[in-house]
């Protein structure tokens, strides 16, 4: 079961979802916290909200990793992601790599020469 | 240049396709001793193989100079990720370090071309003779077989020791767990009945699997020199999860081990499967479970400690015709301290199994090798195995024993005993010098059953104690220079015949006459 401040991260969570401001969300937190002698829980619901924040925003992210930008227009060709935030990773070497929504499509040229390089080893 | 491995990079080429479908991917938020803990990766199910991207951010000379891929397990399904152990280096796994699912269960190569071979447990070669060519991969956790693909154990299991063959007999498709302190010769045992699997017709002659969790390496080494130089390195596999290597791995060696053998017995042949030992195996999980923070229990072992025995032993098996007439026999080790058998693993281990050879510290002392210790080893399916000859003269071996036990402590009052209980202590001594055995060297069946007709029918009675070893080695010289007709028979039928019984009381008339200088 998840501890308490897991709990009271979720349901931050889930009020800003809902379109509560932030600071309001927090502030209204904080001072039922207070009201019930709860208000040390403060910094670990911080800690938790953070890793739940992190976890929502890798799991919705869109990168679109490529070698050069030269190799942009290609790769969201290829990859049908037209709105994907572009990152440049030189060790690439060529083709791209693909984070989305939880999932990585990894159509690099390193990743496919390392394949022929472990497979032609073994 | 190396033409086959450019041949071999353009058959790779060729056949290589982009892949299409997205993995799944986590991040690693935690990661320590072993056990990493992992956001993301919402798809993942129980007992599956995740790839970590040690790679990432490497150039491509760096990540081929690394050392291969690097996998994990997932262990815990949890509300907000999962936890996995790292099956190599954790080291090379870092916060932040992308997880990809593969989609797969453990699984390890099996086959023909490992026998011989020393693997670790996810089945990589370690002794340096190259990588298998085809190997077929077997999962490392599979259910085992019910009620209707058995059938009750018949064959015998020959372990060329005397005292086991004669008393606590194991069949193929048993589980007989070897259990005592350290150093009483659990091993030994194994090593033995594998050695004496050679002496097997080869198309009877099962696959031996050696599982060494948390041993030392020297040991293993030692292990694997004395099956080669007994020539049973040939139809032995050797799992190796050294005291050195990951505790993931020490918990997964038993699994890999019998998913090997498994890989022979589905195709109808026997198997044999040592581990050892369990009690290291239950550490490592223990020490696994707690970094998992699953909740510890009994000597902080986890709740479900006698799962992973009970599943490992289940897998042992004797299958019925339909399924190939196959069987996979365990032989467990337990070691104890200070002969304690009634200790939470020991007990565990002892209800699964089909029966336990207890090894004594006191009797290995006193010199009485292997210091088996008849009164509380038992078997309880072996005897339906044993053959008619094993039978026809160890059959009230047990009983006997067990009397000499008792009267030994009469001993020293030797003087004013009478002679009915003088005279069975003195058979009691002999029977007891009979059944010592030296390290590596088993005795093949049907001259144990020559061995032991002989003790029972007094052979040995007015031979002087110290004079036992020597009156038996000649005995059995005796018997093989003049009567190979009576071994041959007993070898091929398993009986001992009423024309054979003739034959050996003959003999050893024979005997006594020309060694008269052994008996008193």
């Amino acid at each position: 079961m998840a501890g308490l401040e897991q709990s009271y991260a979720q349901a931050l969570w889930e009020l800003l979802q809902k379109g509560e401001k932030p600071k309001e969300a927090v502030t209204k937190i904080h001072s039922a916290l207070q009201e019930k002698g709860r208000g040390a829980l403060m910094p670990a619901i911080g800690r938790a909200f953070e890793r739940l924040a992190q976890r929502e925003a890798l799991k919705n992210r869109s990168v679109l990793v490529v070698a050069r930008k030269s190799d942009e227009a290609k790769a969201r060709k290829e990859s049908g992601a037209h709105d994907a935030e572009l990152q440049i990773d030189e060790t690439l070497i060529g083709g791209w790599k693909l984070f989305d929504k939880g999932t990585m499509r990894d159509e690099s040229w390193k990743s496919a020469l390392l394949t022929i390089y472990n497979n032609a080893l073994k | 240049m190396d033409t086959s491995v450019v041949e071999k990079i353009v058959k790779e080429i060729e056949q290589h396709s982009p892949k299409k479908e997205g993995a799944h991917v986590g991040r690693v938020t935690a990661v320590g001793d072993g056990v990493v803990a992992i956001d993301g990766l919402e798809k993942a199910v129980m007992s599956e193989v995740v790839e970590f991207e040690v790679t990432a951010g490497k150039s491509l000379k760096d990540s081929m100079a690394s050392e291969g891929d690097l996998f994990g397990l997932i262990l815990n399904l949890e509300e907000d990720g999962v936890r996995a152990v790292v099956l190599g280096d954790t080291s090379r796994v870092k916060e932040g370090t992308t997880v990809k699912s593969t989609g797969k269960i453990l699984s390890v190569p099996s086959g023909e071309e490992l026998l011989g071979r020393v693997v670790n447990a996810l089945g990589e070669p370690q002794d340096g003779k190259g990588p298998f060519k085809k190997p077929t991969m077997m999962p490392v956790e599979r259910e085992s077989y019910g009620v209707i693909h058995r059938k009750s154990v018949s064959v015998p299991l020959q372990t060329g020791i005397k005292a086991i063959d004669a008393m606590i007999p194991i069949g193929r498709g048993q589980r007989e767990l070897i259990i005592g302190d350290r150093s009483t010769g659990k091993t030994t045992i194994a090593i033995d009945t594998i050695i004496n699997q050679k002496y097997e017709p080869k198309d009877r002659r099962p696959i031996c699997v050696y599982v060494a969790i948390g041993q030392k390496e020297s040991k293993t080494a030692r292990i694997v020199q004395q099956l080669k130089d007994n020539d049973a390195l040939g139809h032995t596999i050797i799992v190796d999860a050294p005291a050195s290597s990951p505790a993931a791995l020490q918990y997964l060696a038993p699994f890999a081990g019998v998913a090997i053998g498994e890989y022979f017995m589905d195709r109808g042949k026997d198997v044999l499967v040592i581990y050892d030992d369990l009690s290291k195996q239950a550490v490592a999980y223990r020490q696994l479970s707690l970094l998992l923070r699953r909740p510890p229990g009994r000597e902080a072992y986890p709740g479900d400690i006698f799962y992973l025995h009970s599943r490992l032993l289940e897998r042992a098996a004797r299958l019925s015709e339909e399924k190939g007439g196959g069987s996979l026999t365990a032989l467990p080790i337990i070691e104890t301290q200070e002969g304690d058998i009634s200790g939470y693993i020991p007990t565990n281990v002892i209800s699964i199994t089909d029966g336990q050879i207890f090894l004594e510290s006191g009797l290995f002392n006193k010199g009485v090798r292997p210091a088996i210790n008849v009164g509380d080893s038992v078997s309880r399916v072996g005897s339906a195995a044993q053959t008619k000859a094993m039978k026809a003269v160890a059959g009230t071996l047990k009983l006997e024993l067990a009397q000499f036990r008792e009267l030994e402590a009469f001993m020293q009052f030797a003087s004013d005993l009478d002679k009915a209980t003088a005279d069975r202590i003195a058979t009691g001594q002999r029977m007891v010098e009979i059944l010592k055995q030296k390290n590596g060297s088993p005795m093949p069946f049907e001259q144990q059953v020559v061995d032991l007709y002989a003790a029972v029918h007094k052979l040995y009675a007015d031979v002087p104690l110290p004079k036992v070893k020597q009156a038996e080695a000649q005995w059995l010289e005796f018997v093989n220079a003049g009567y190979g007709d009576v071994l041959d028979e007993i070898k091929e039928t398993g009986v001992l015949s009423d024309e054979a019984k003739n034959k050996l009381n003959a003999a050893m008339e024979a005997f006594r006459g020309a060694h008269k200088e052994l008996f008193a």
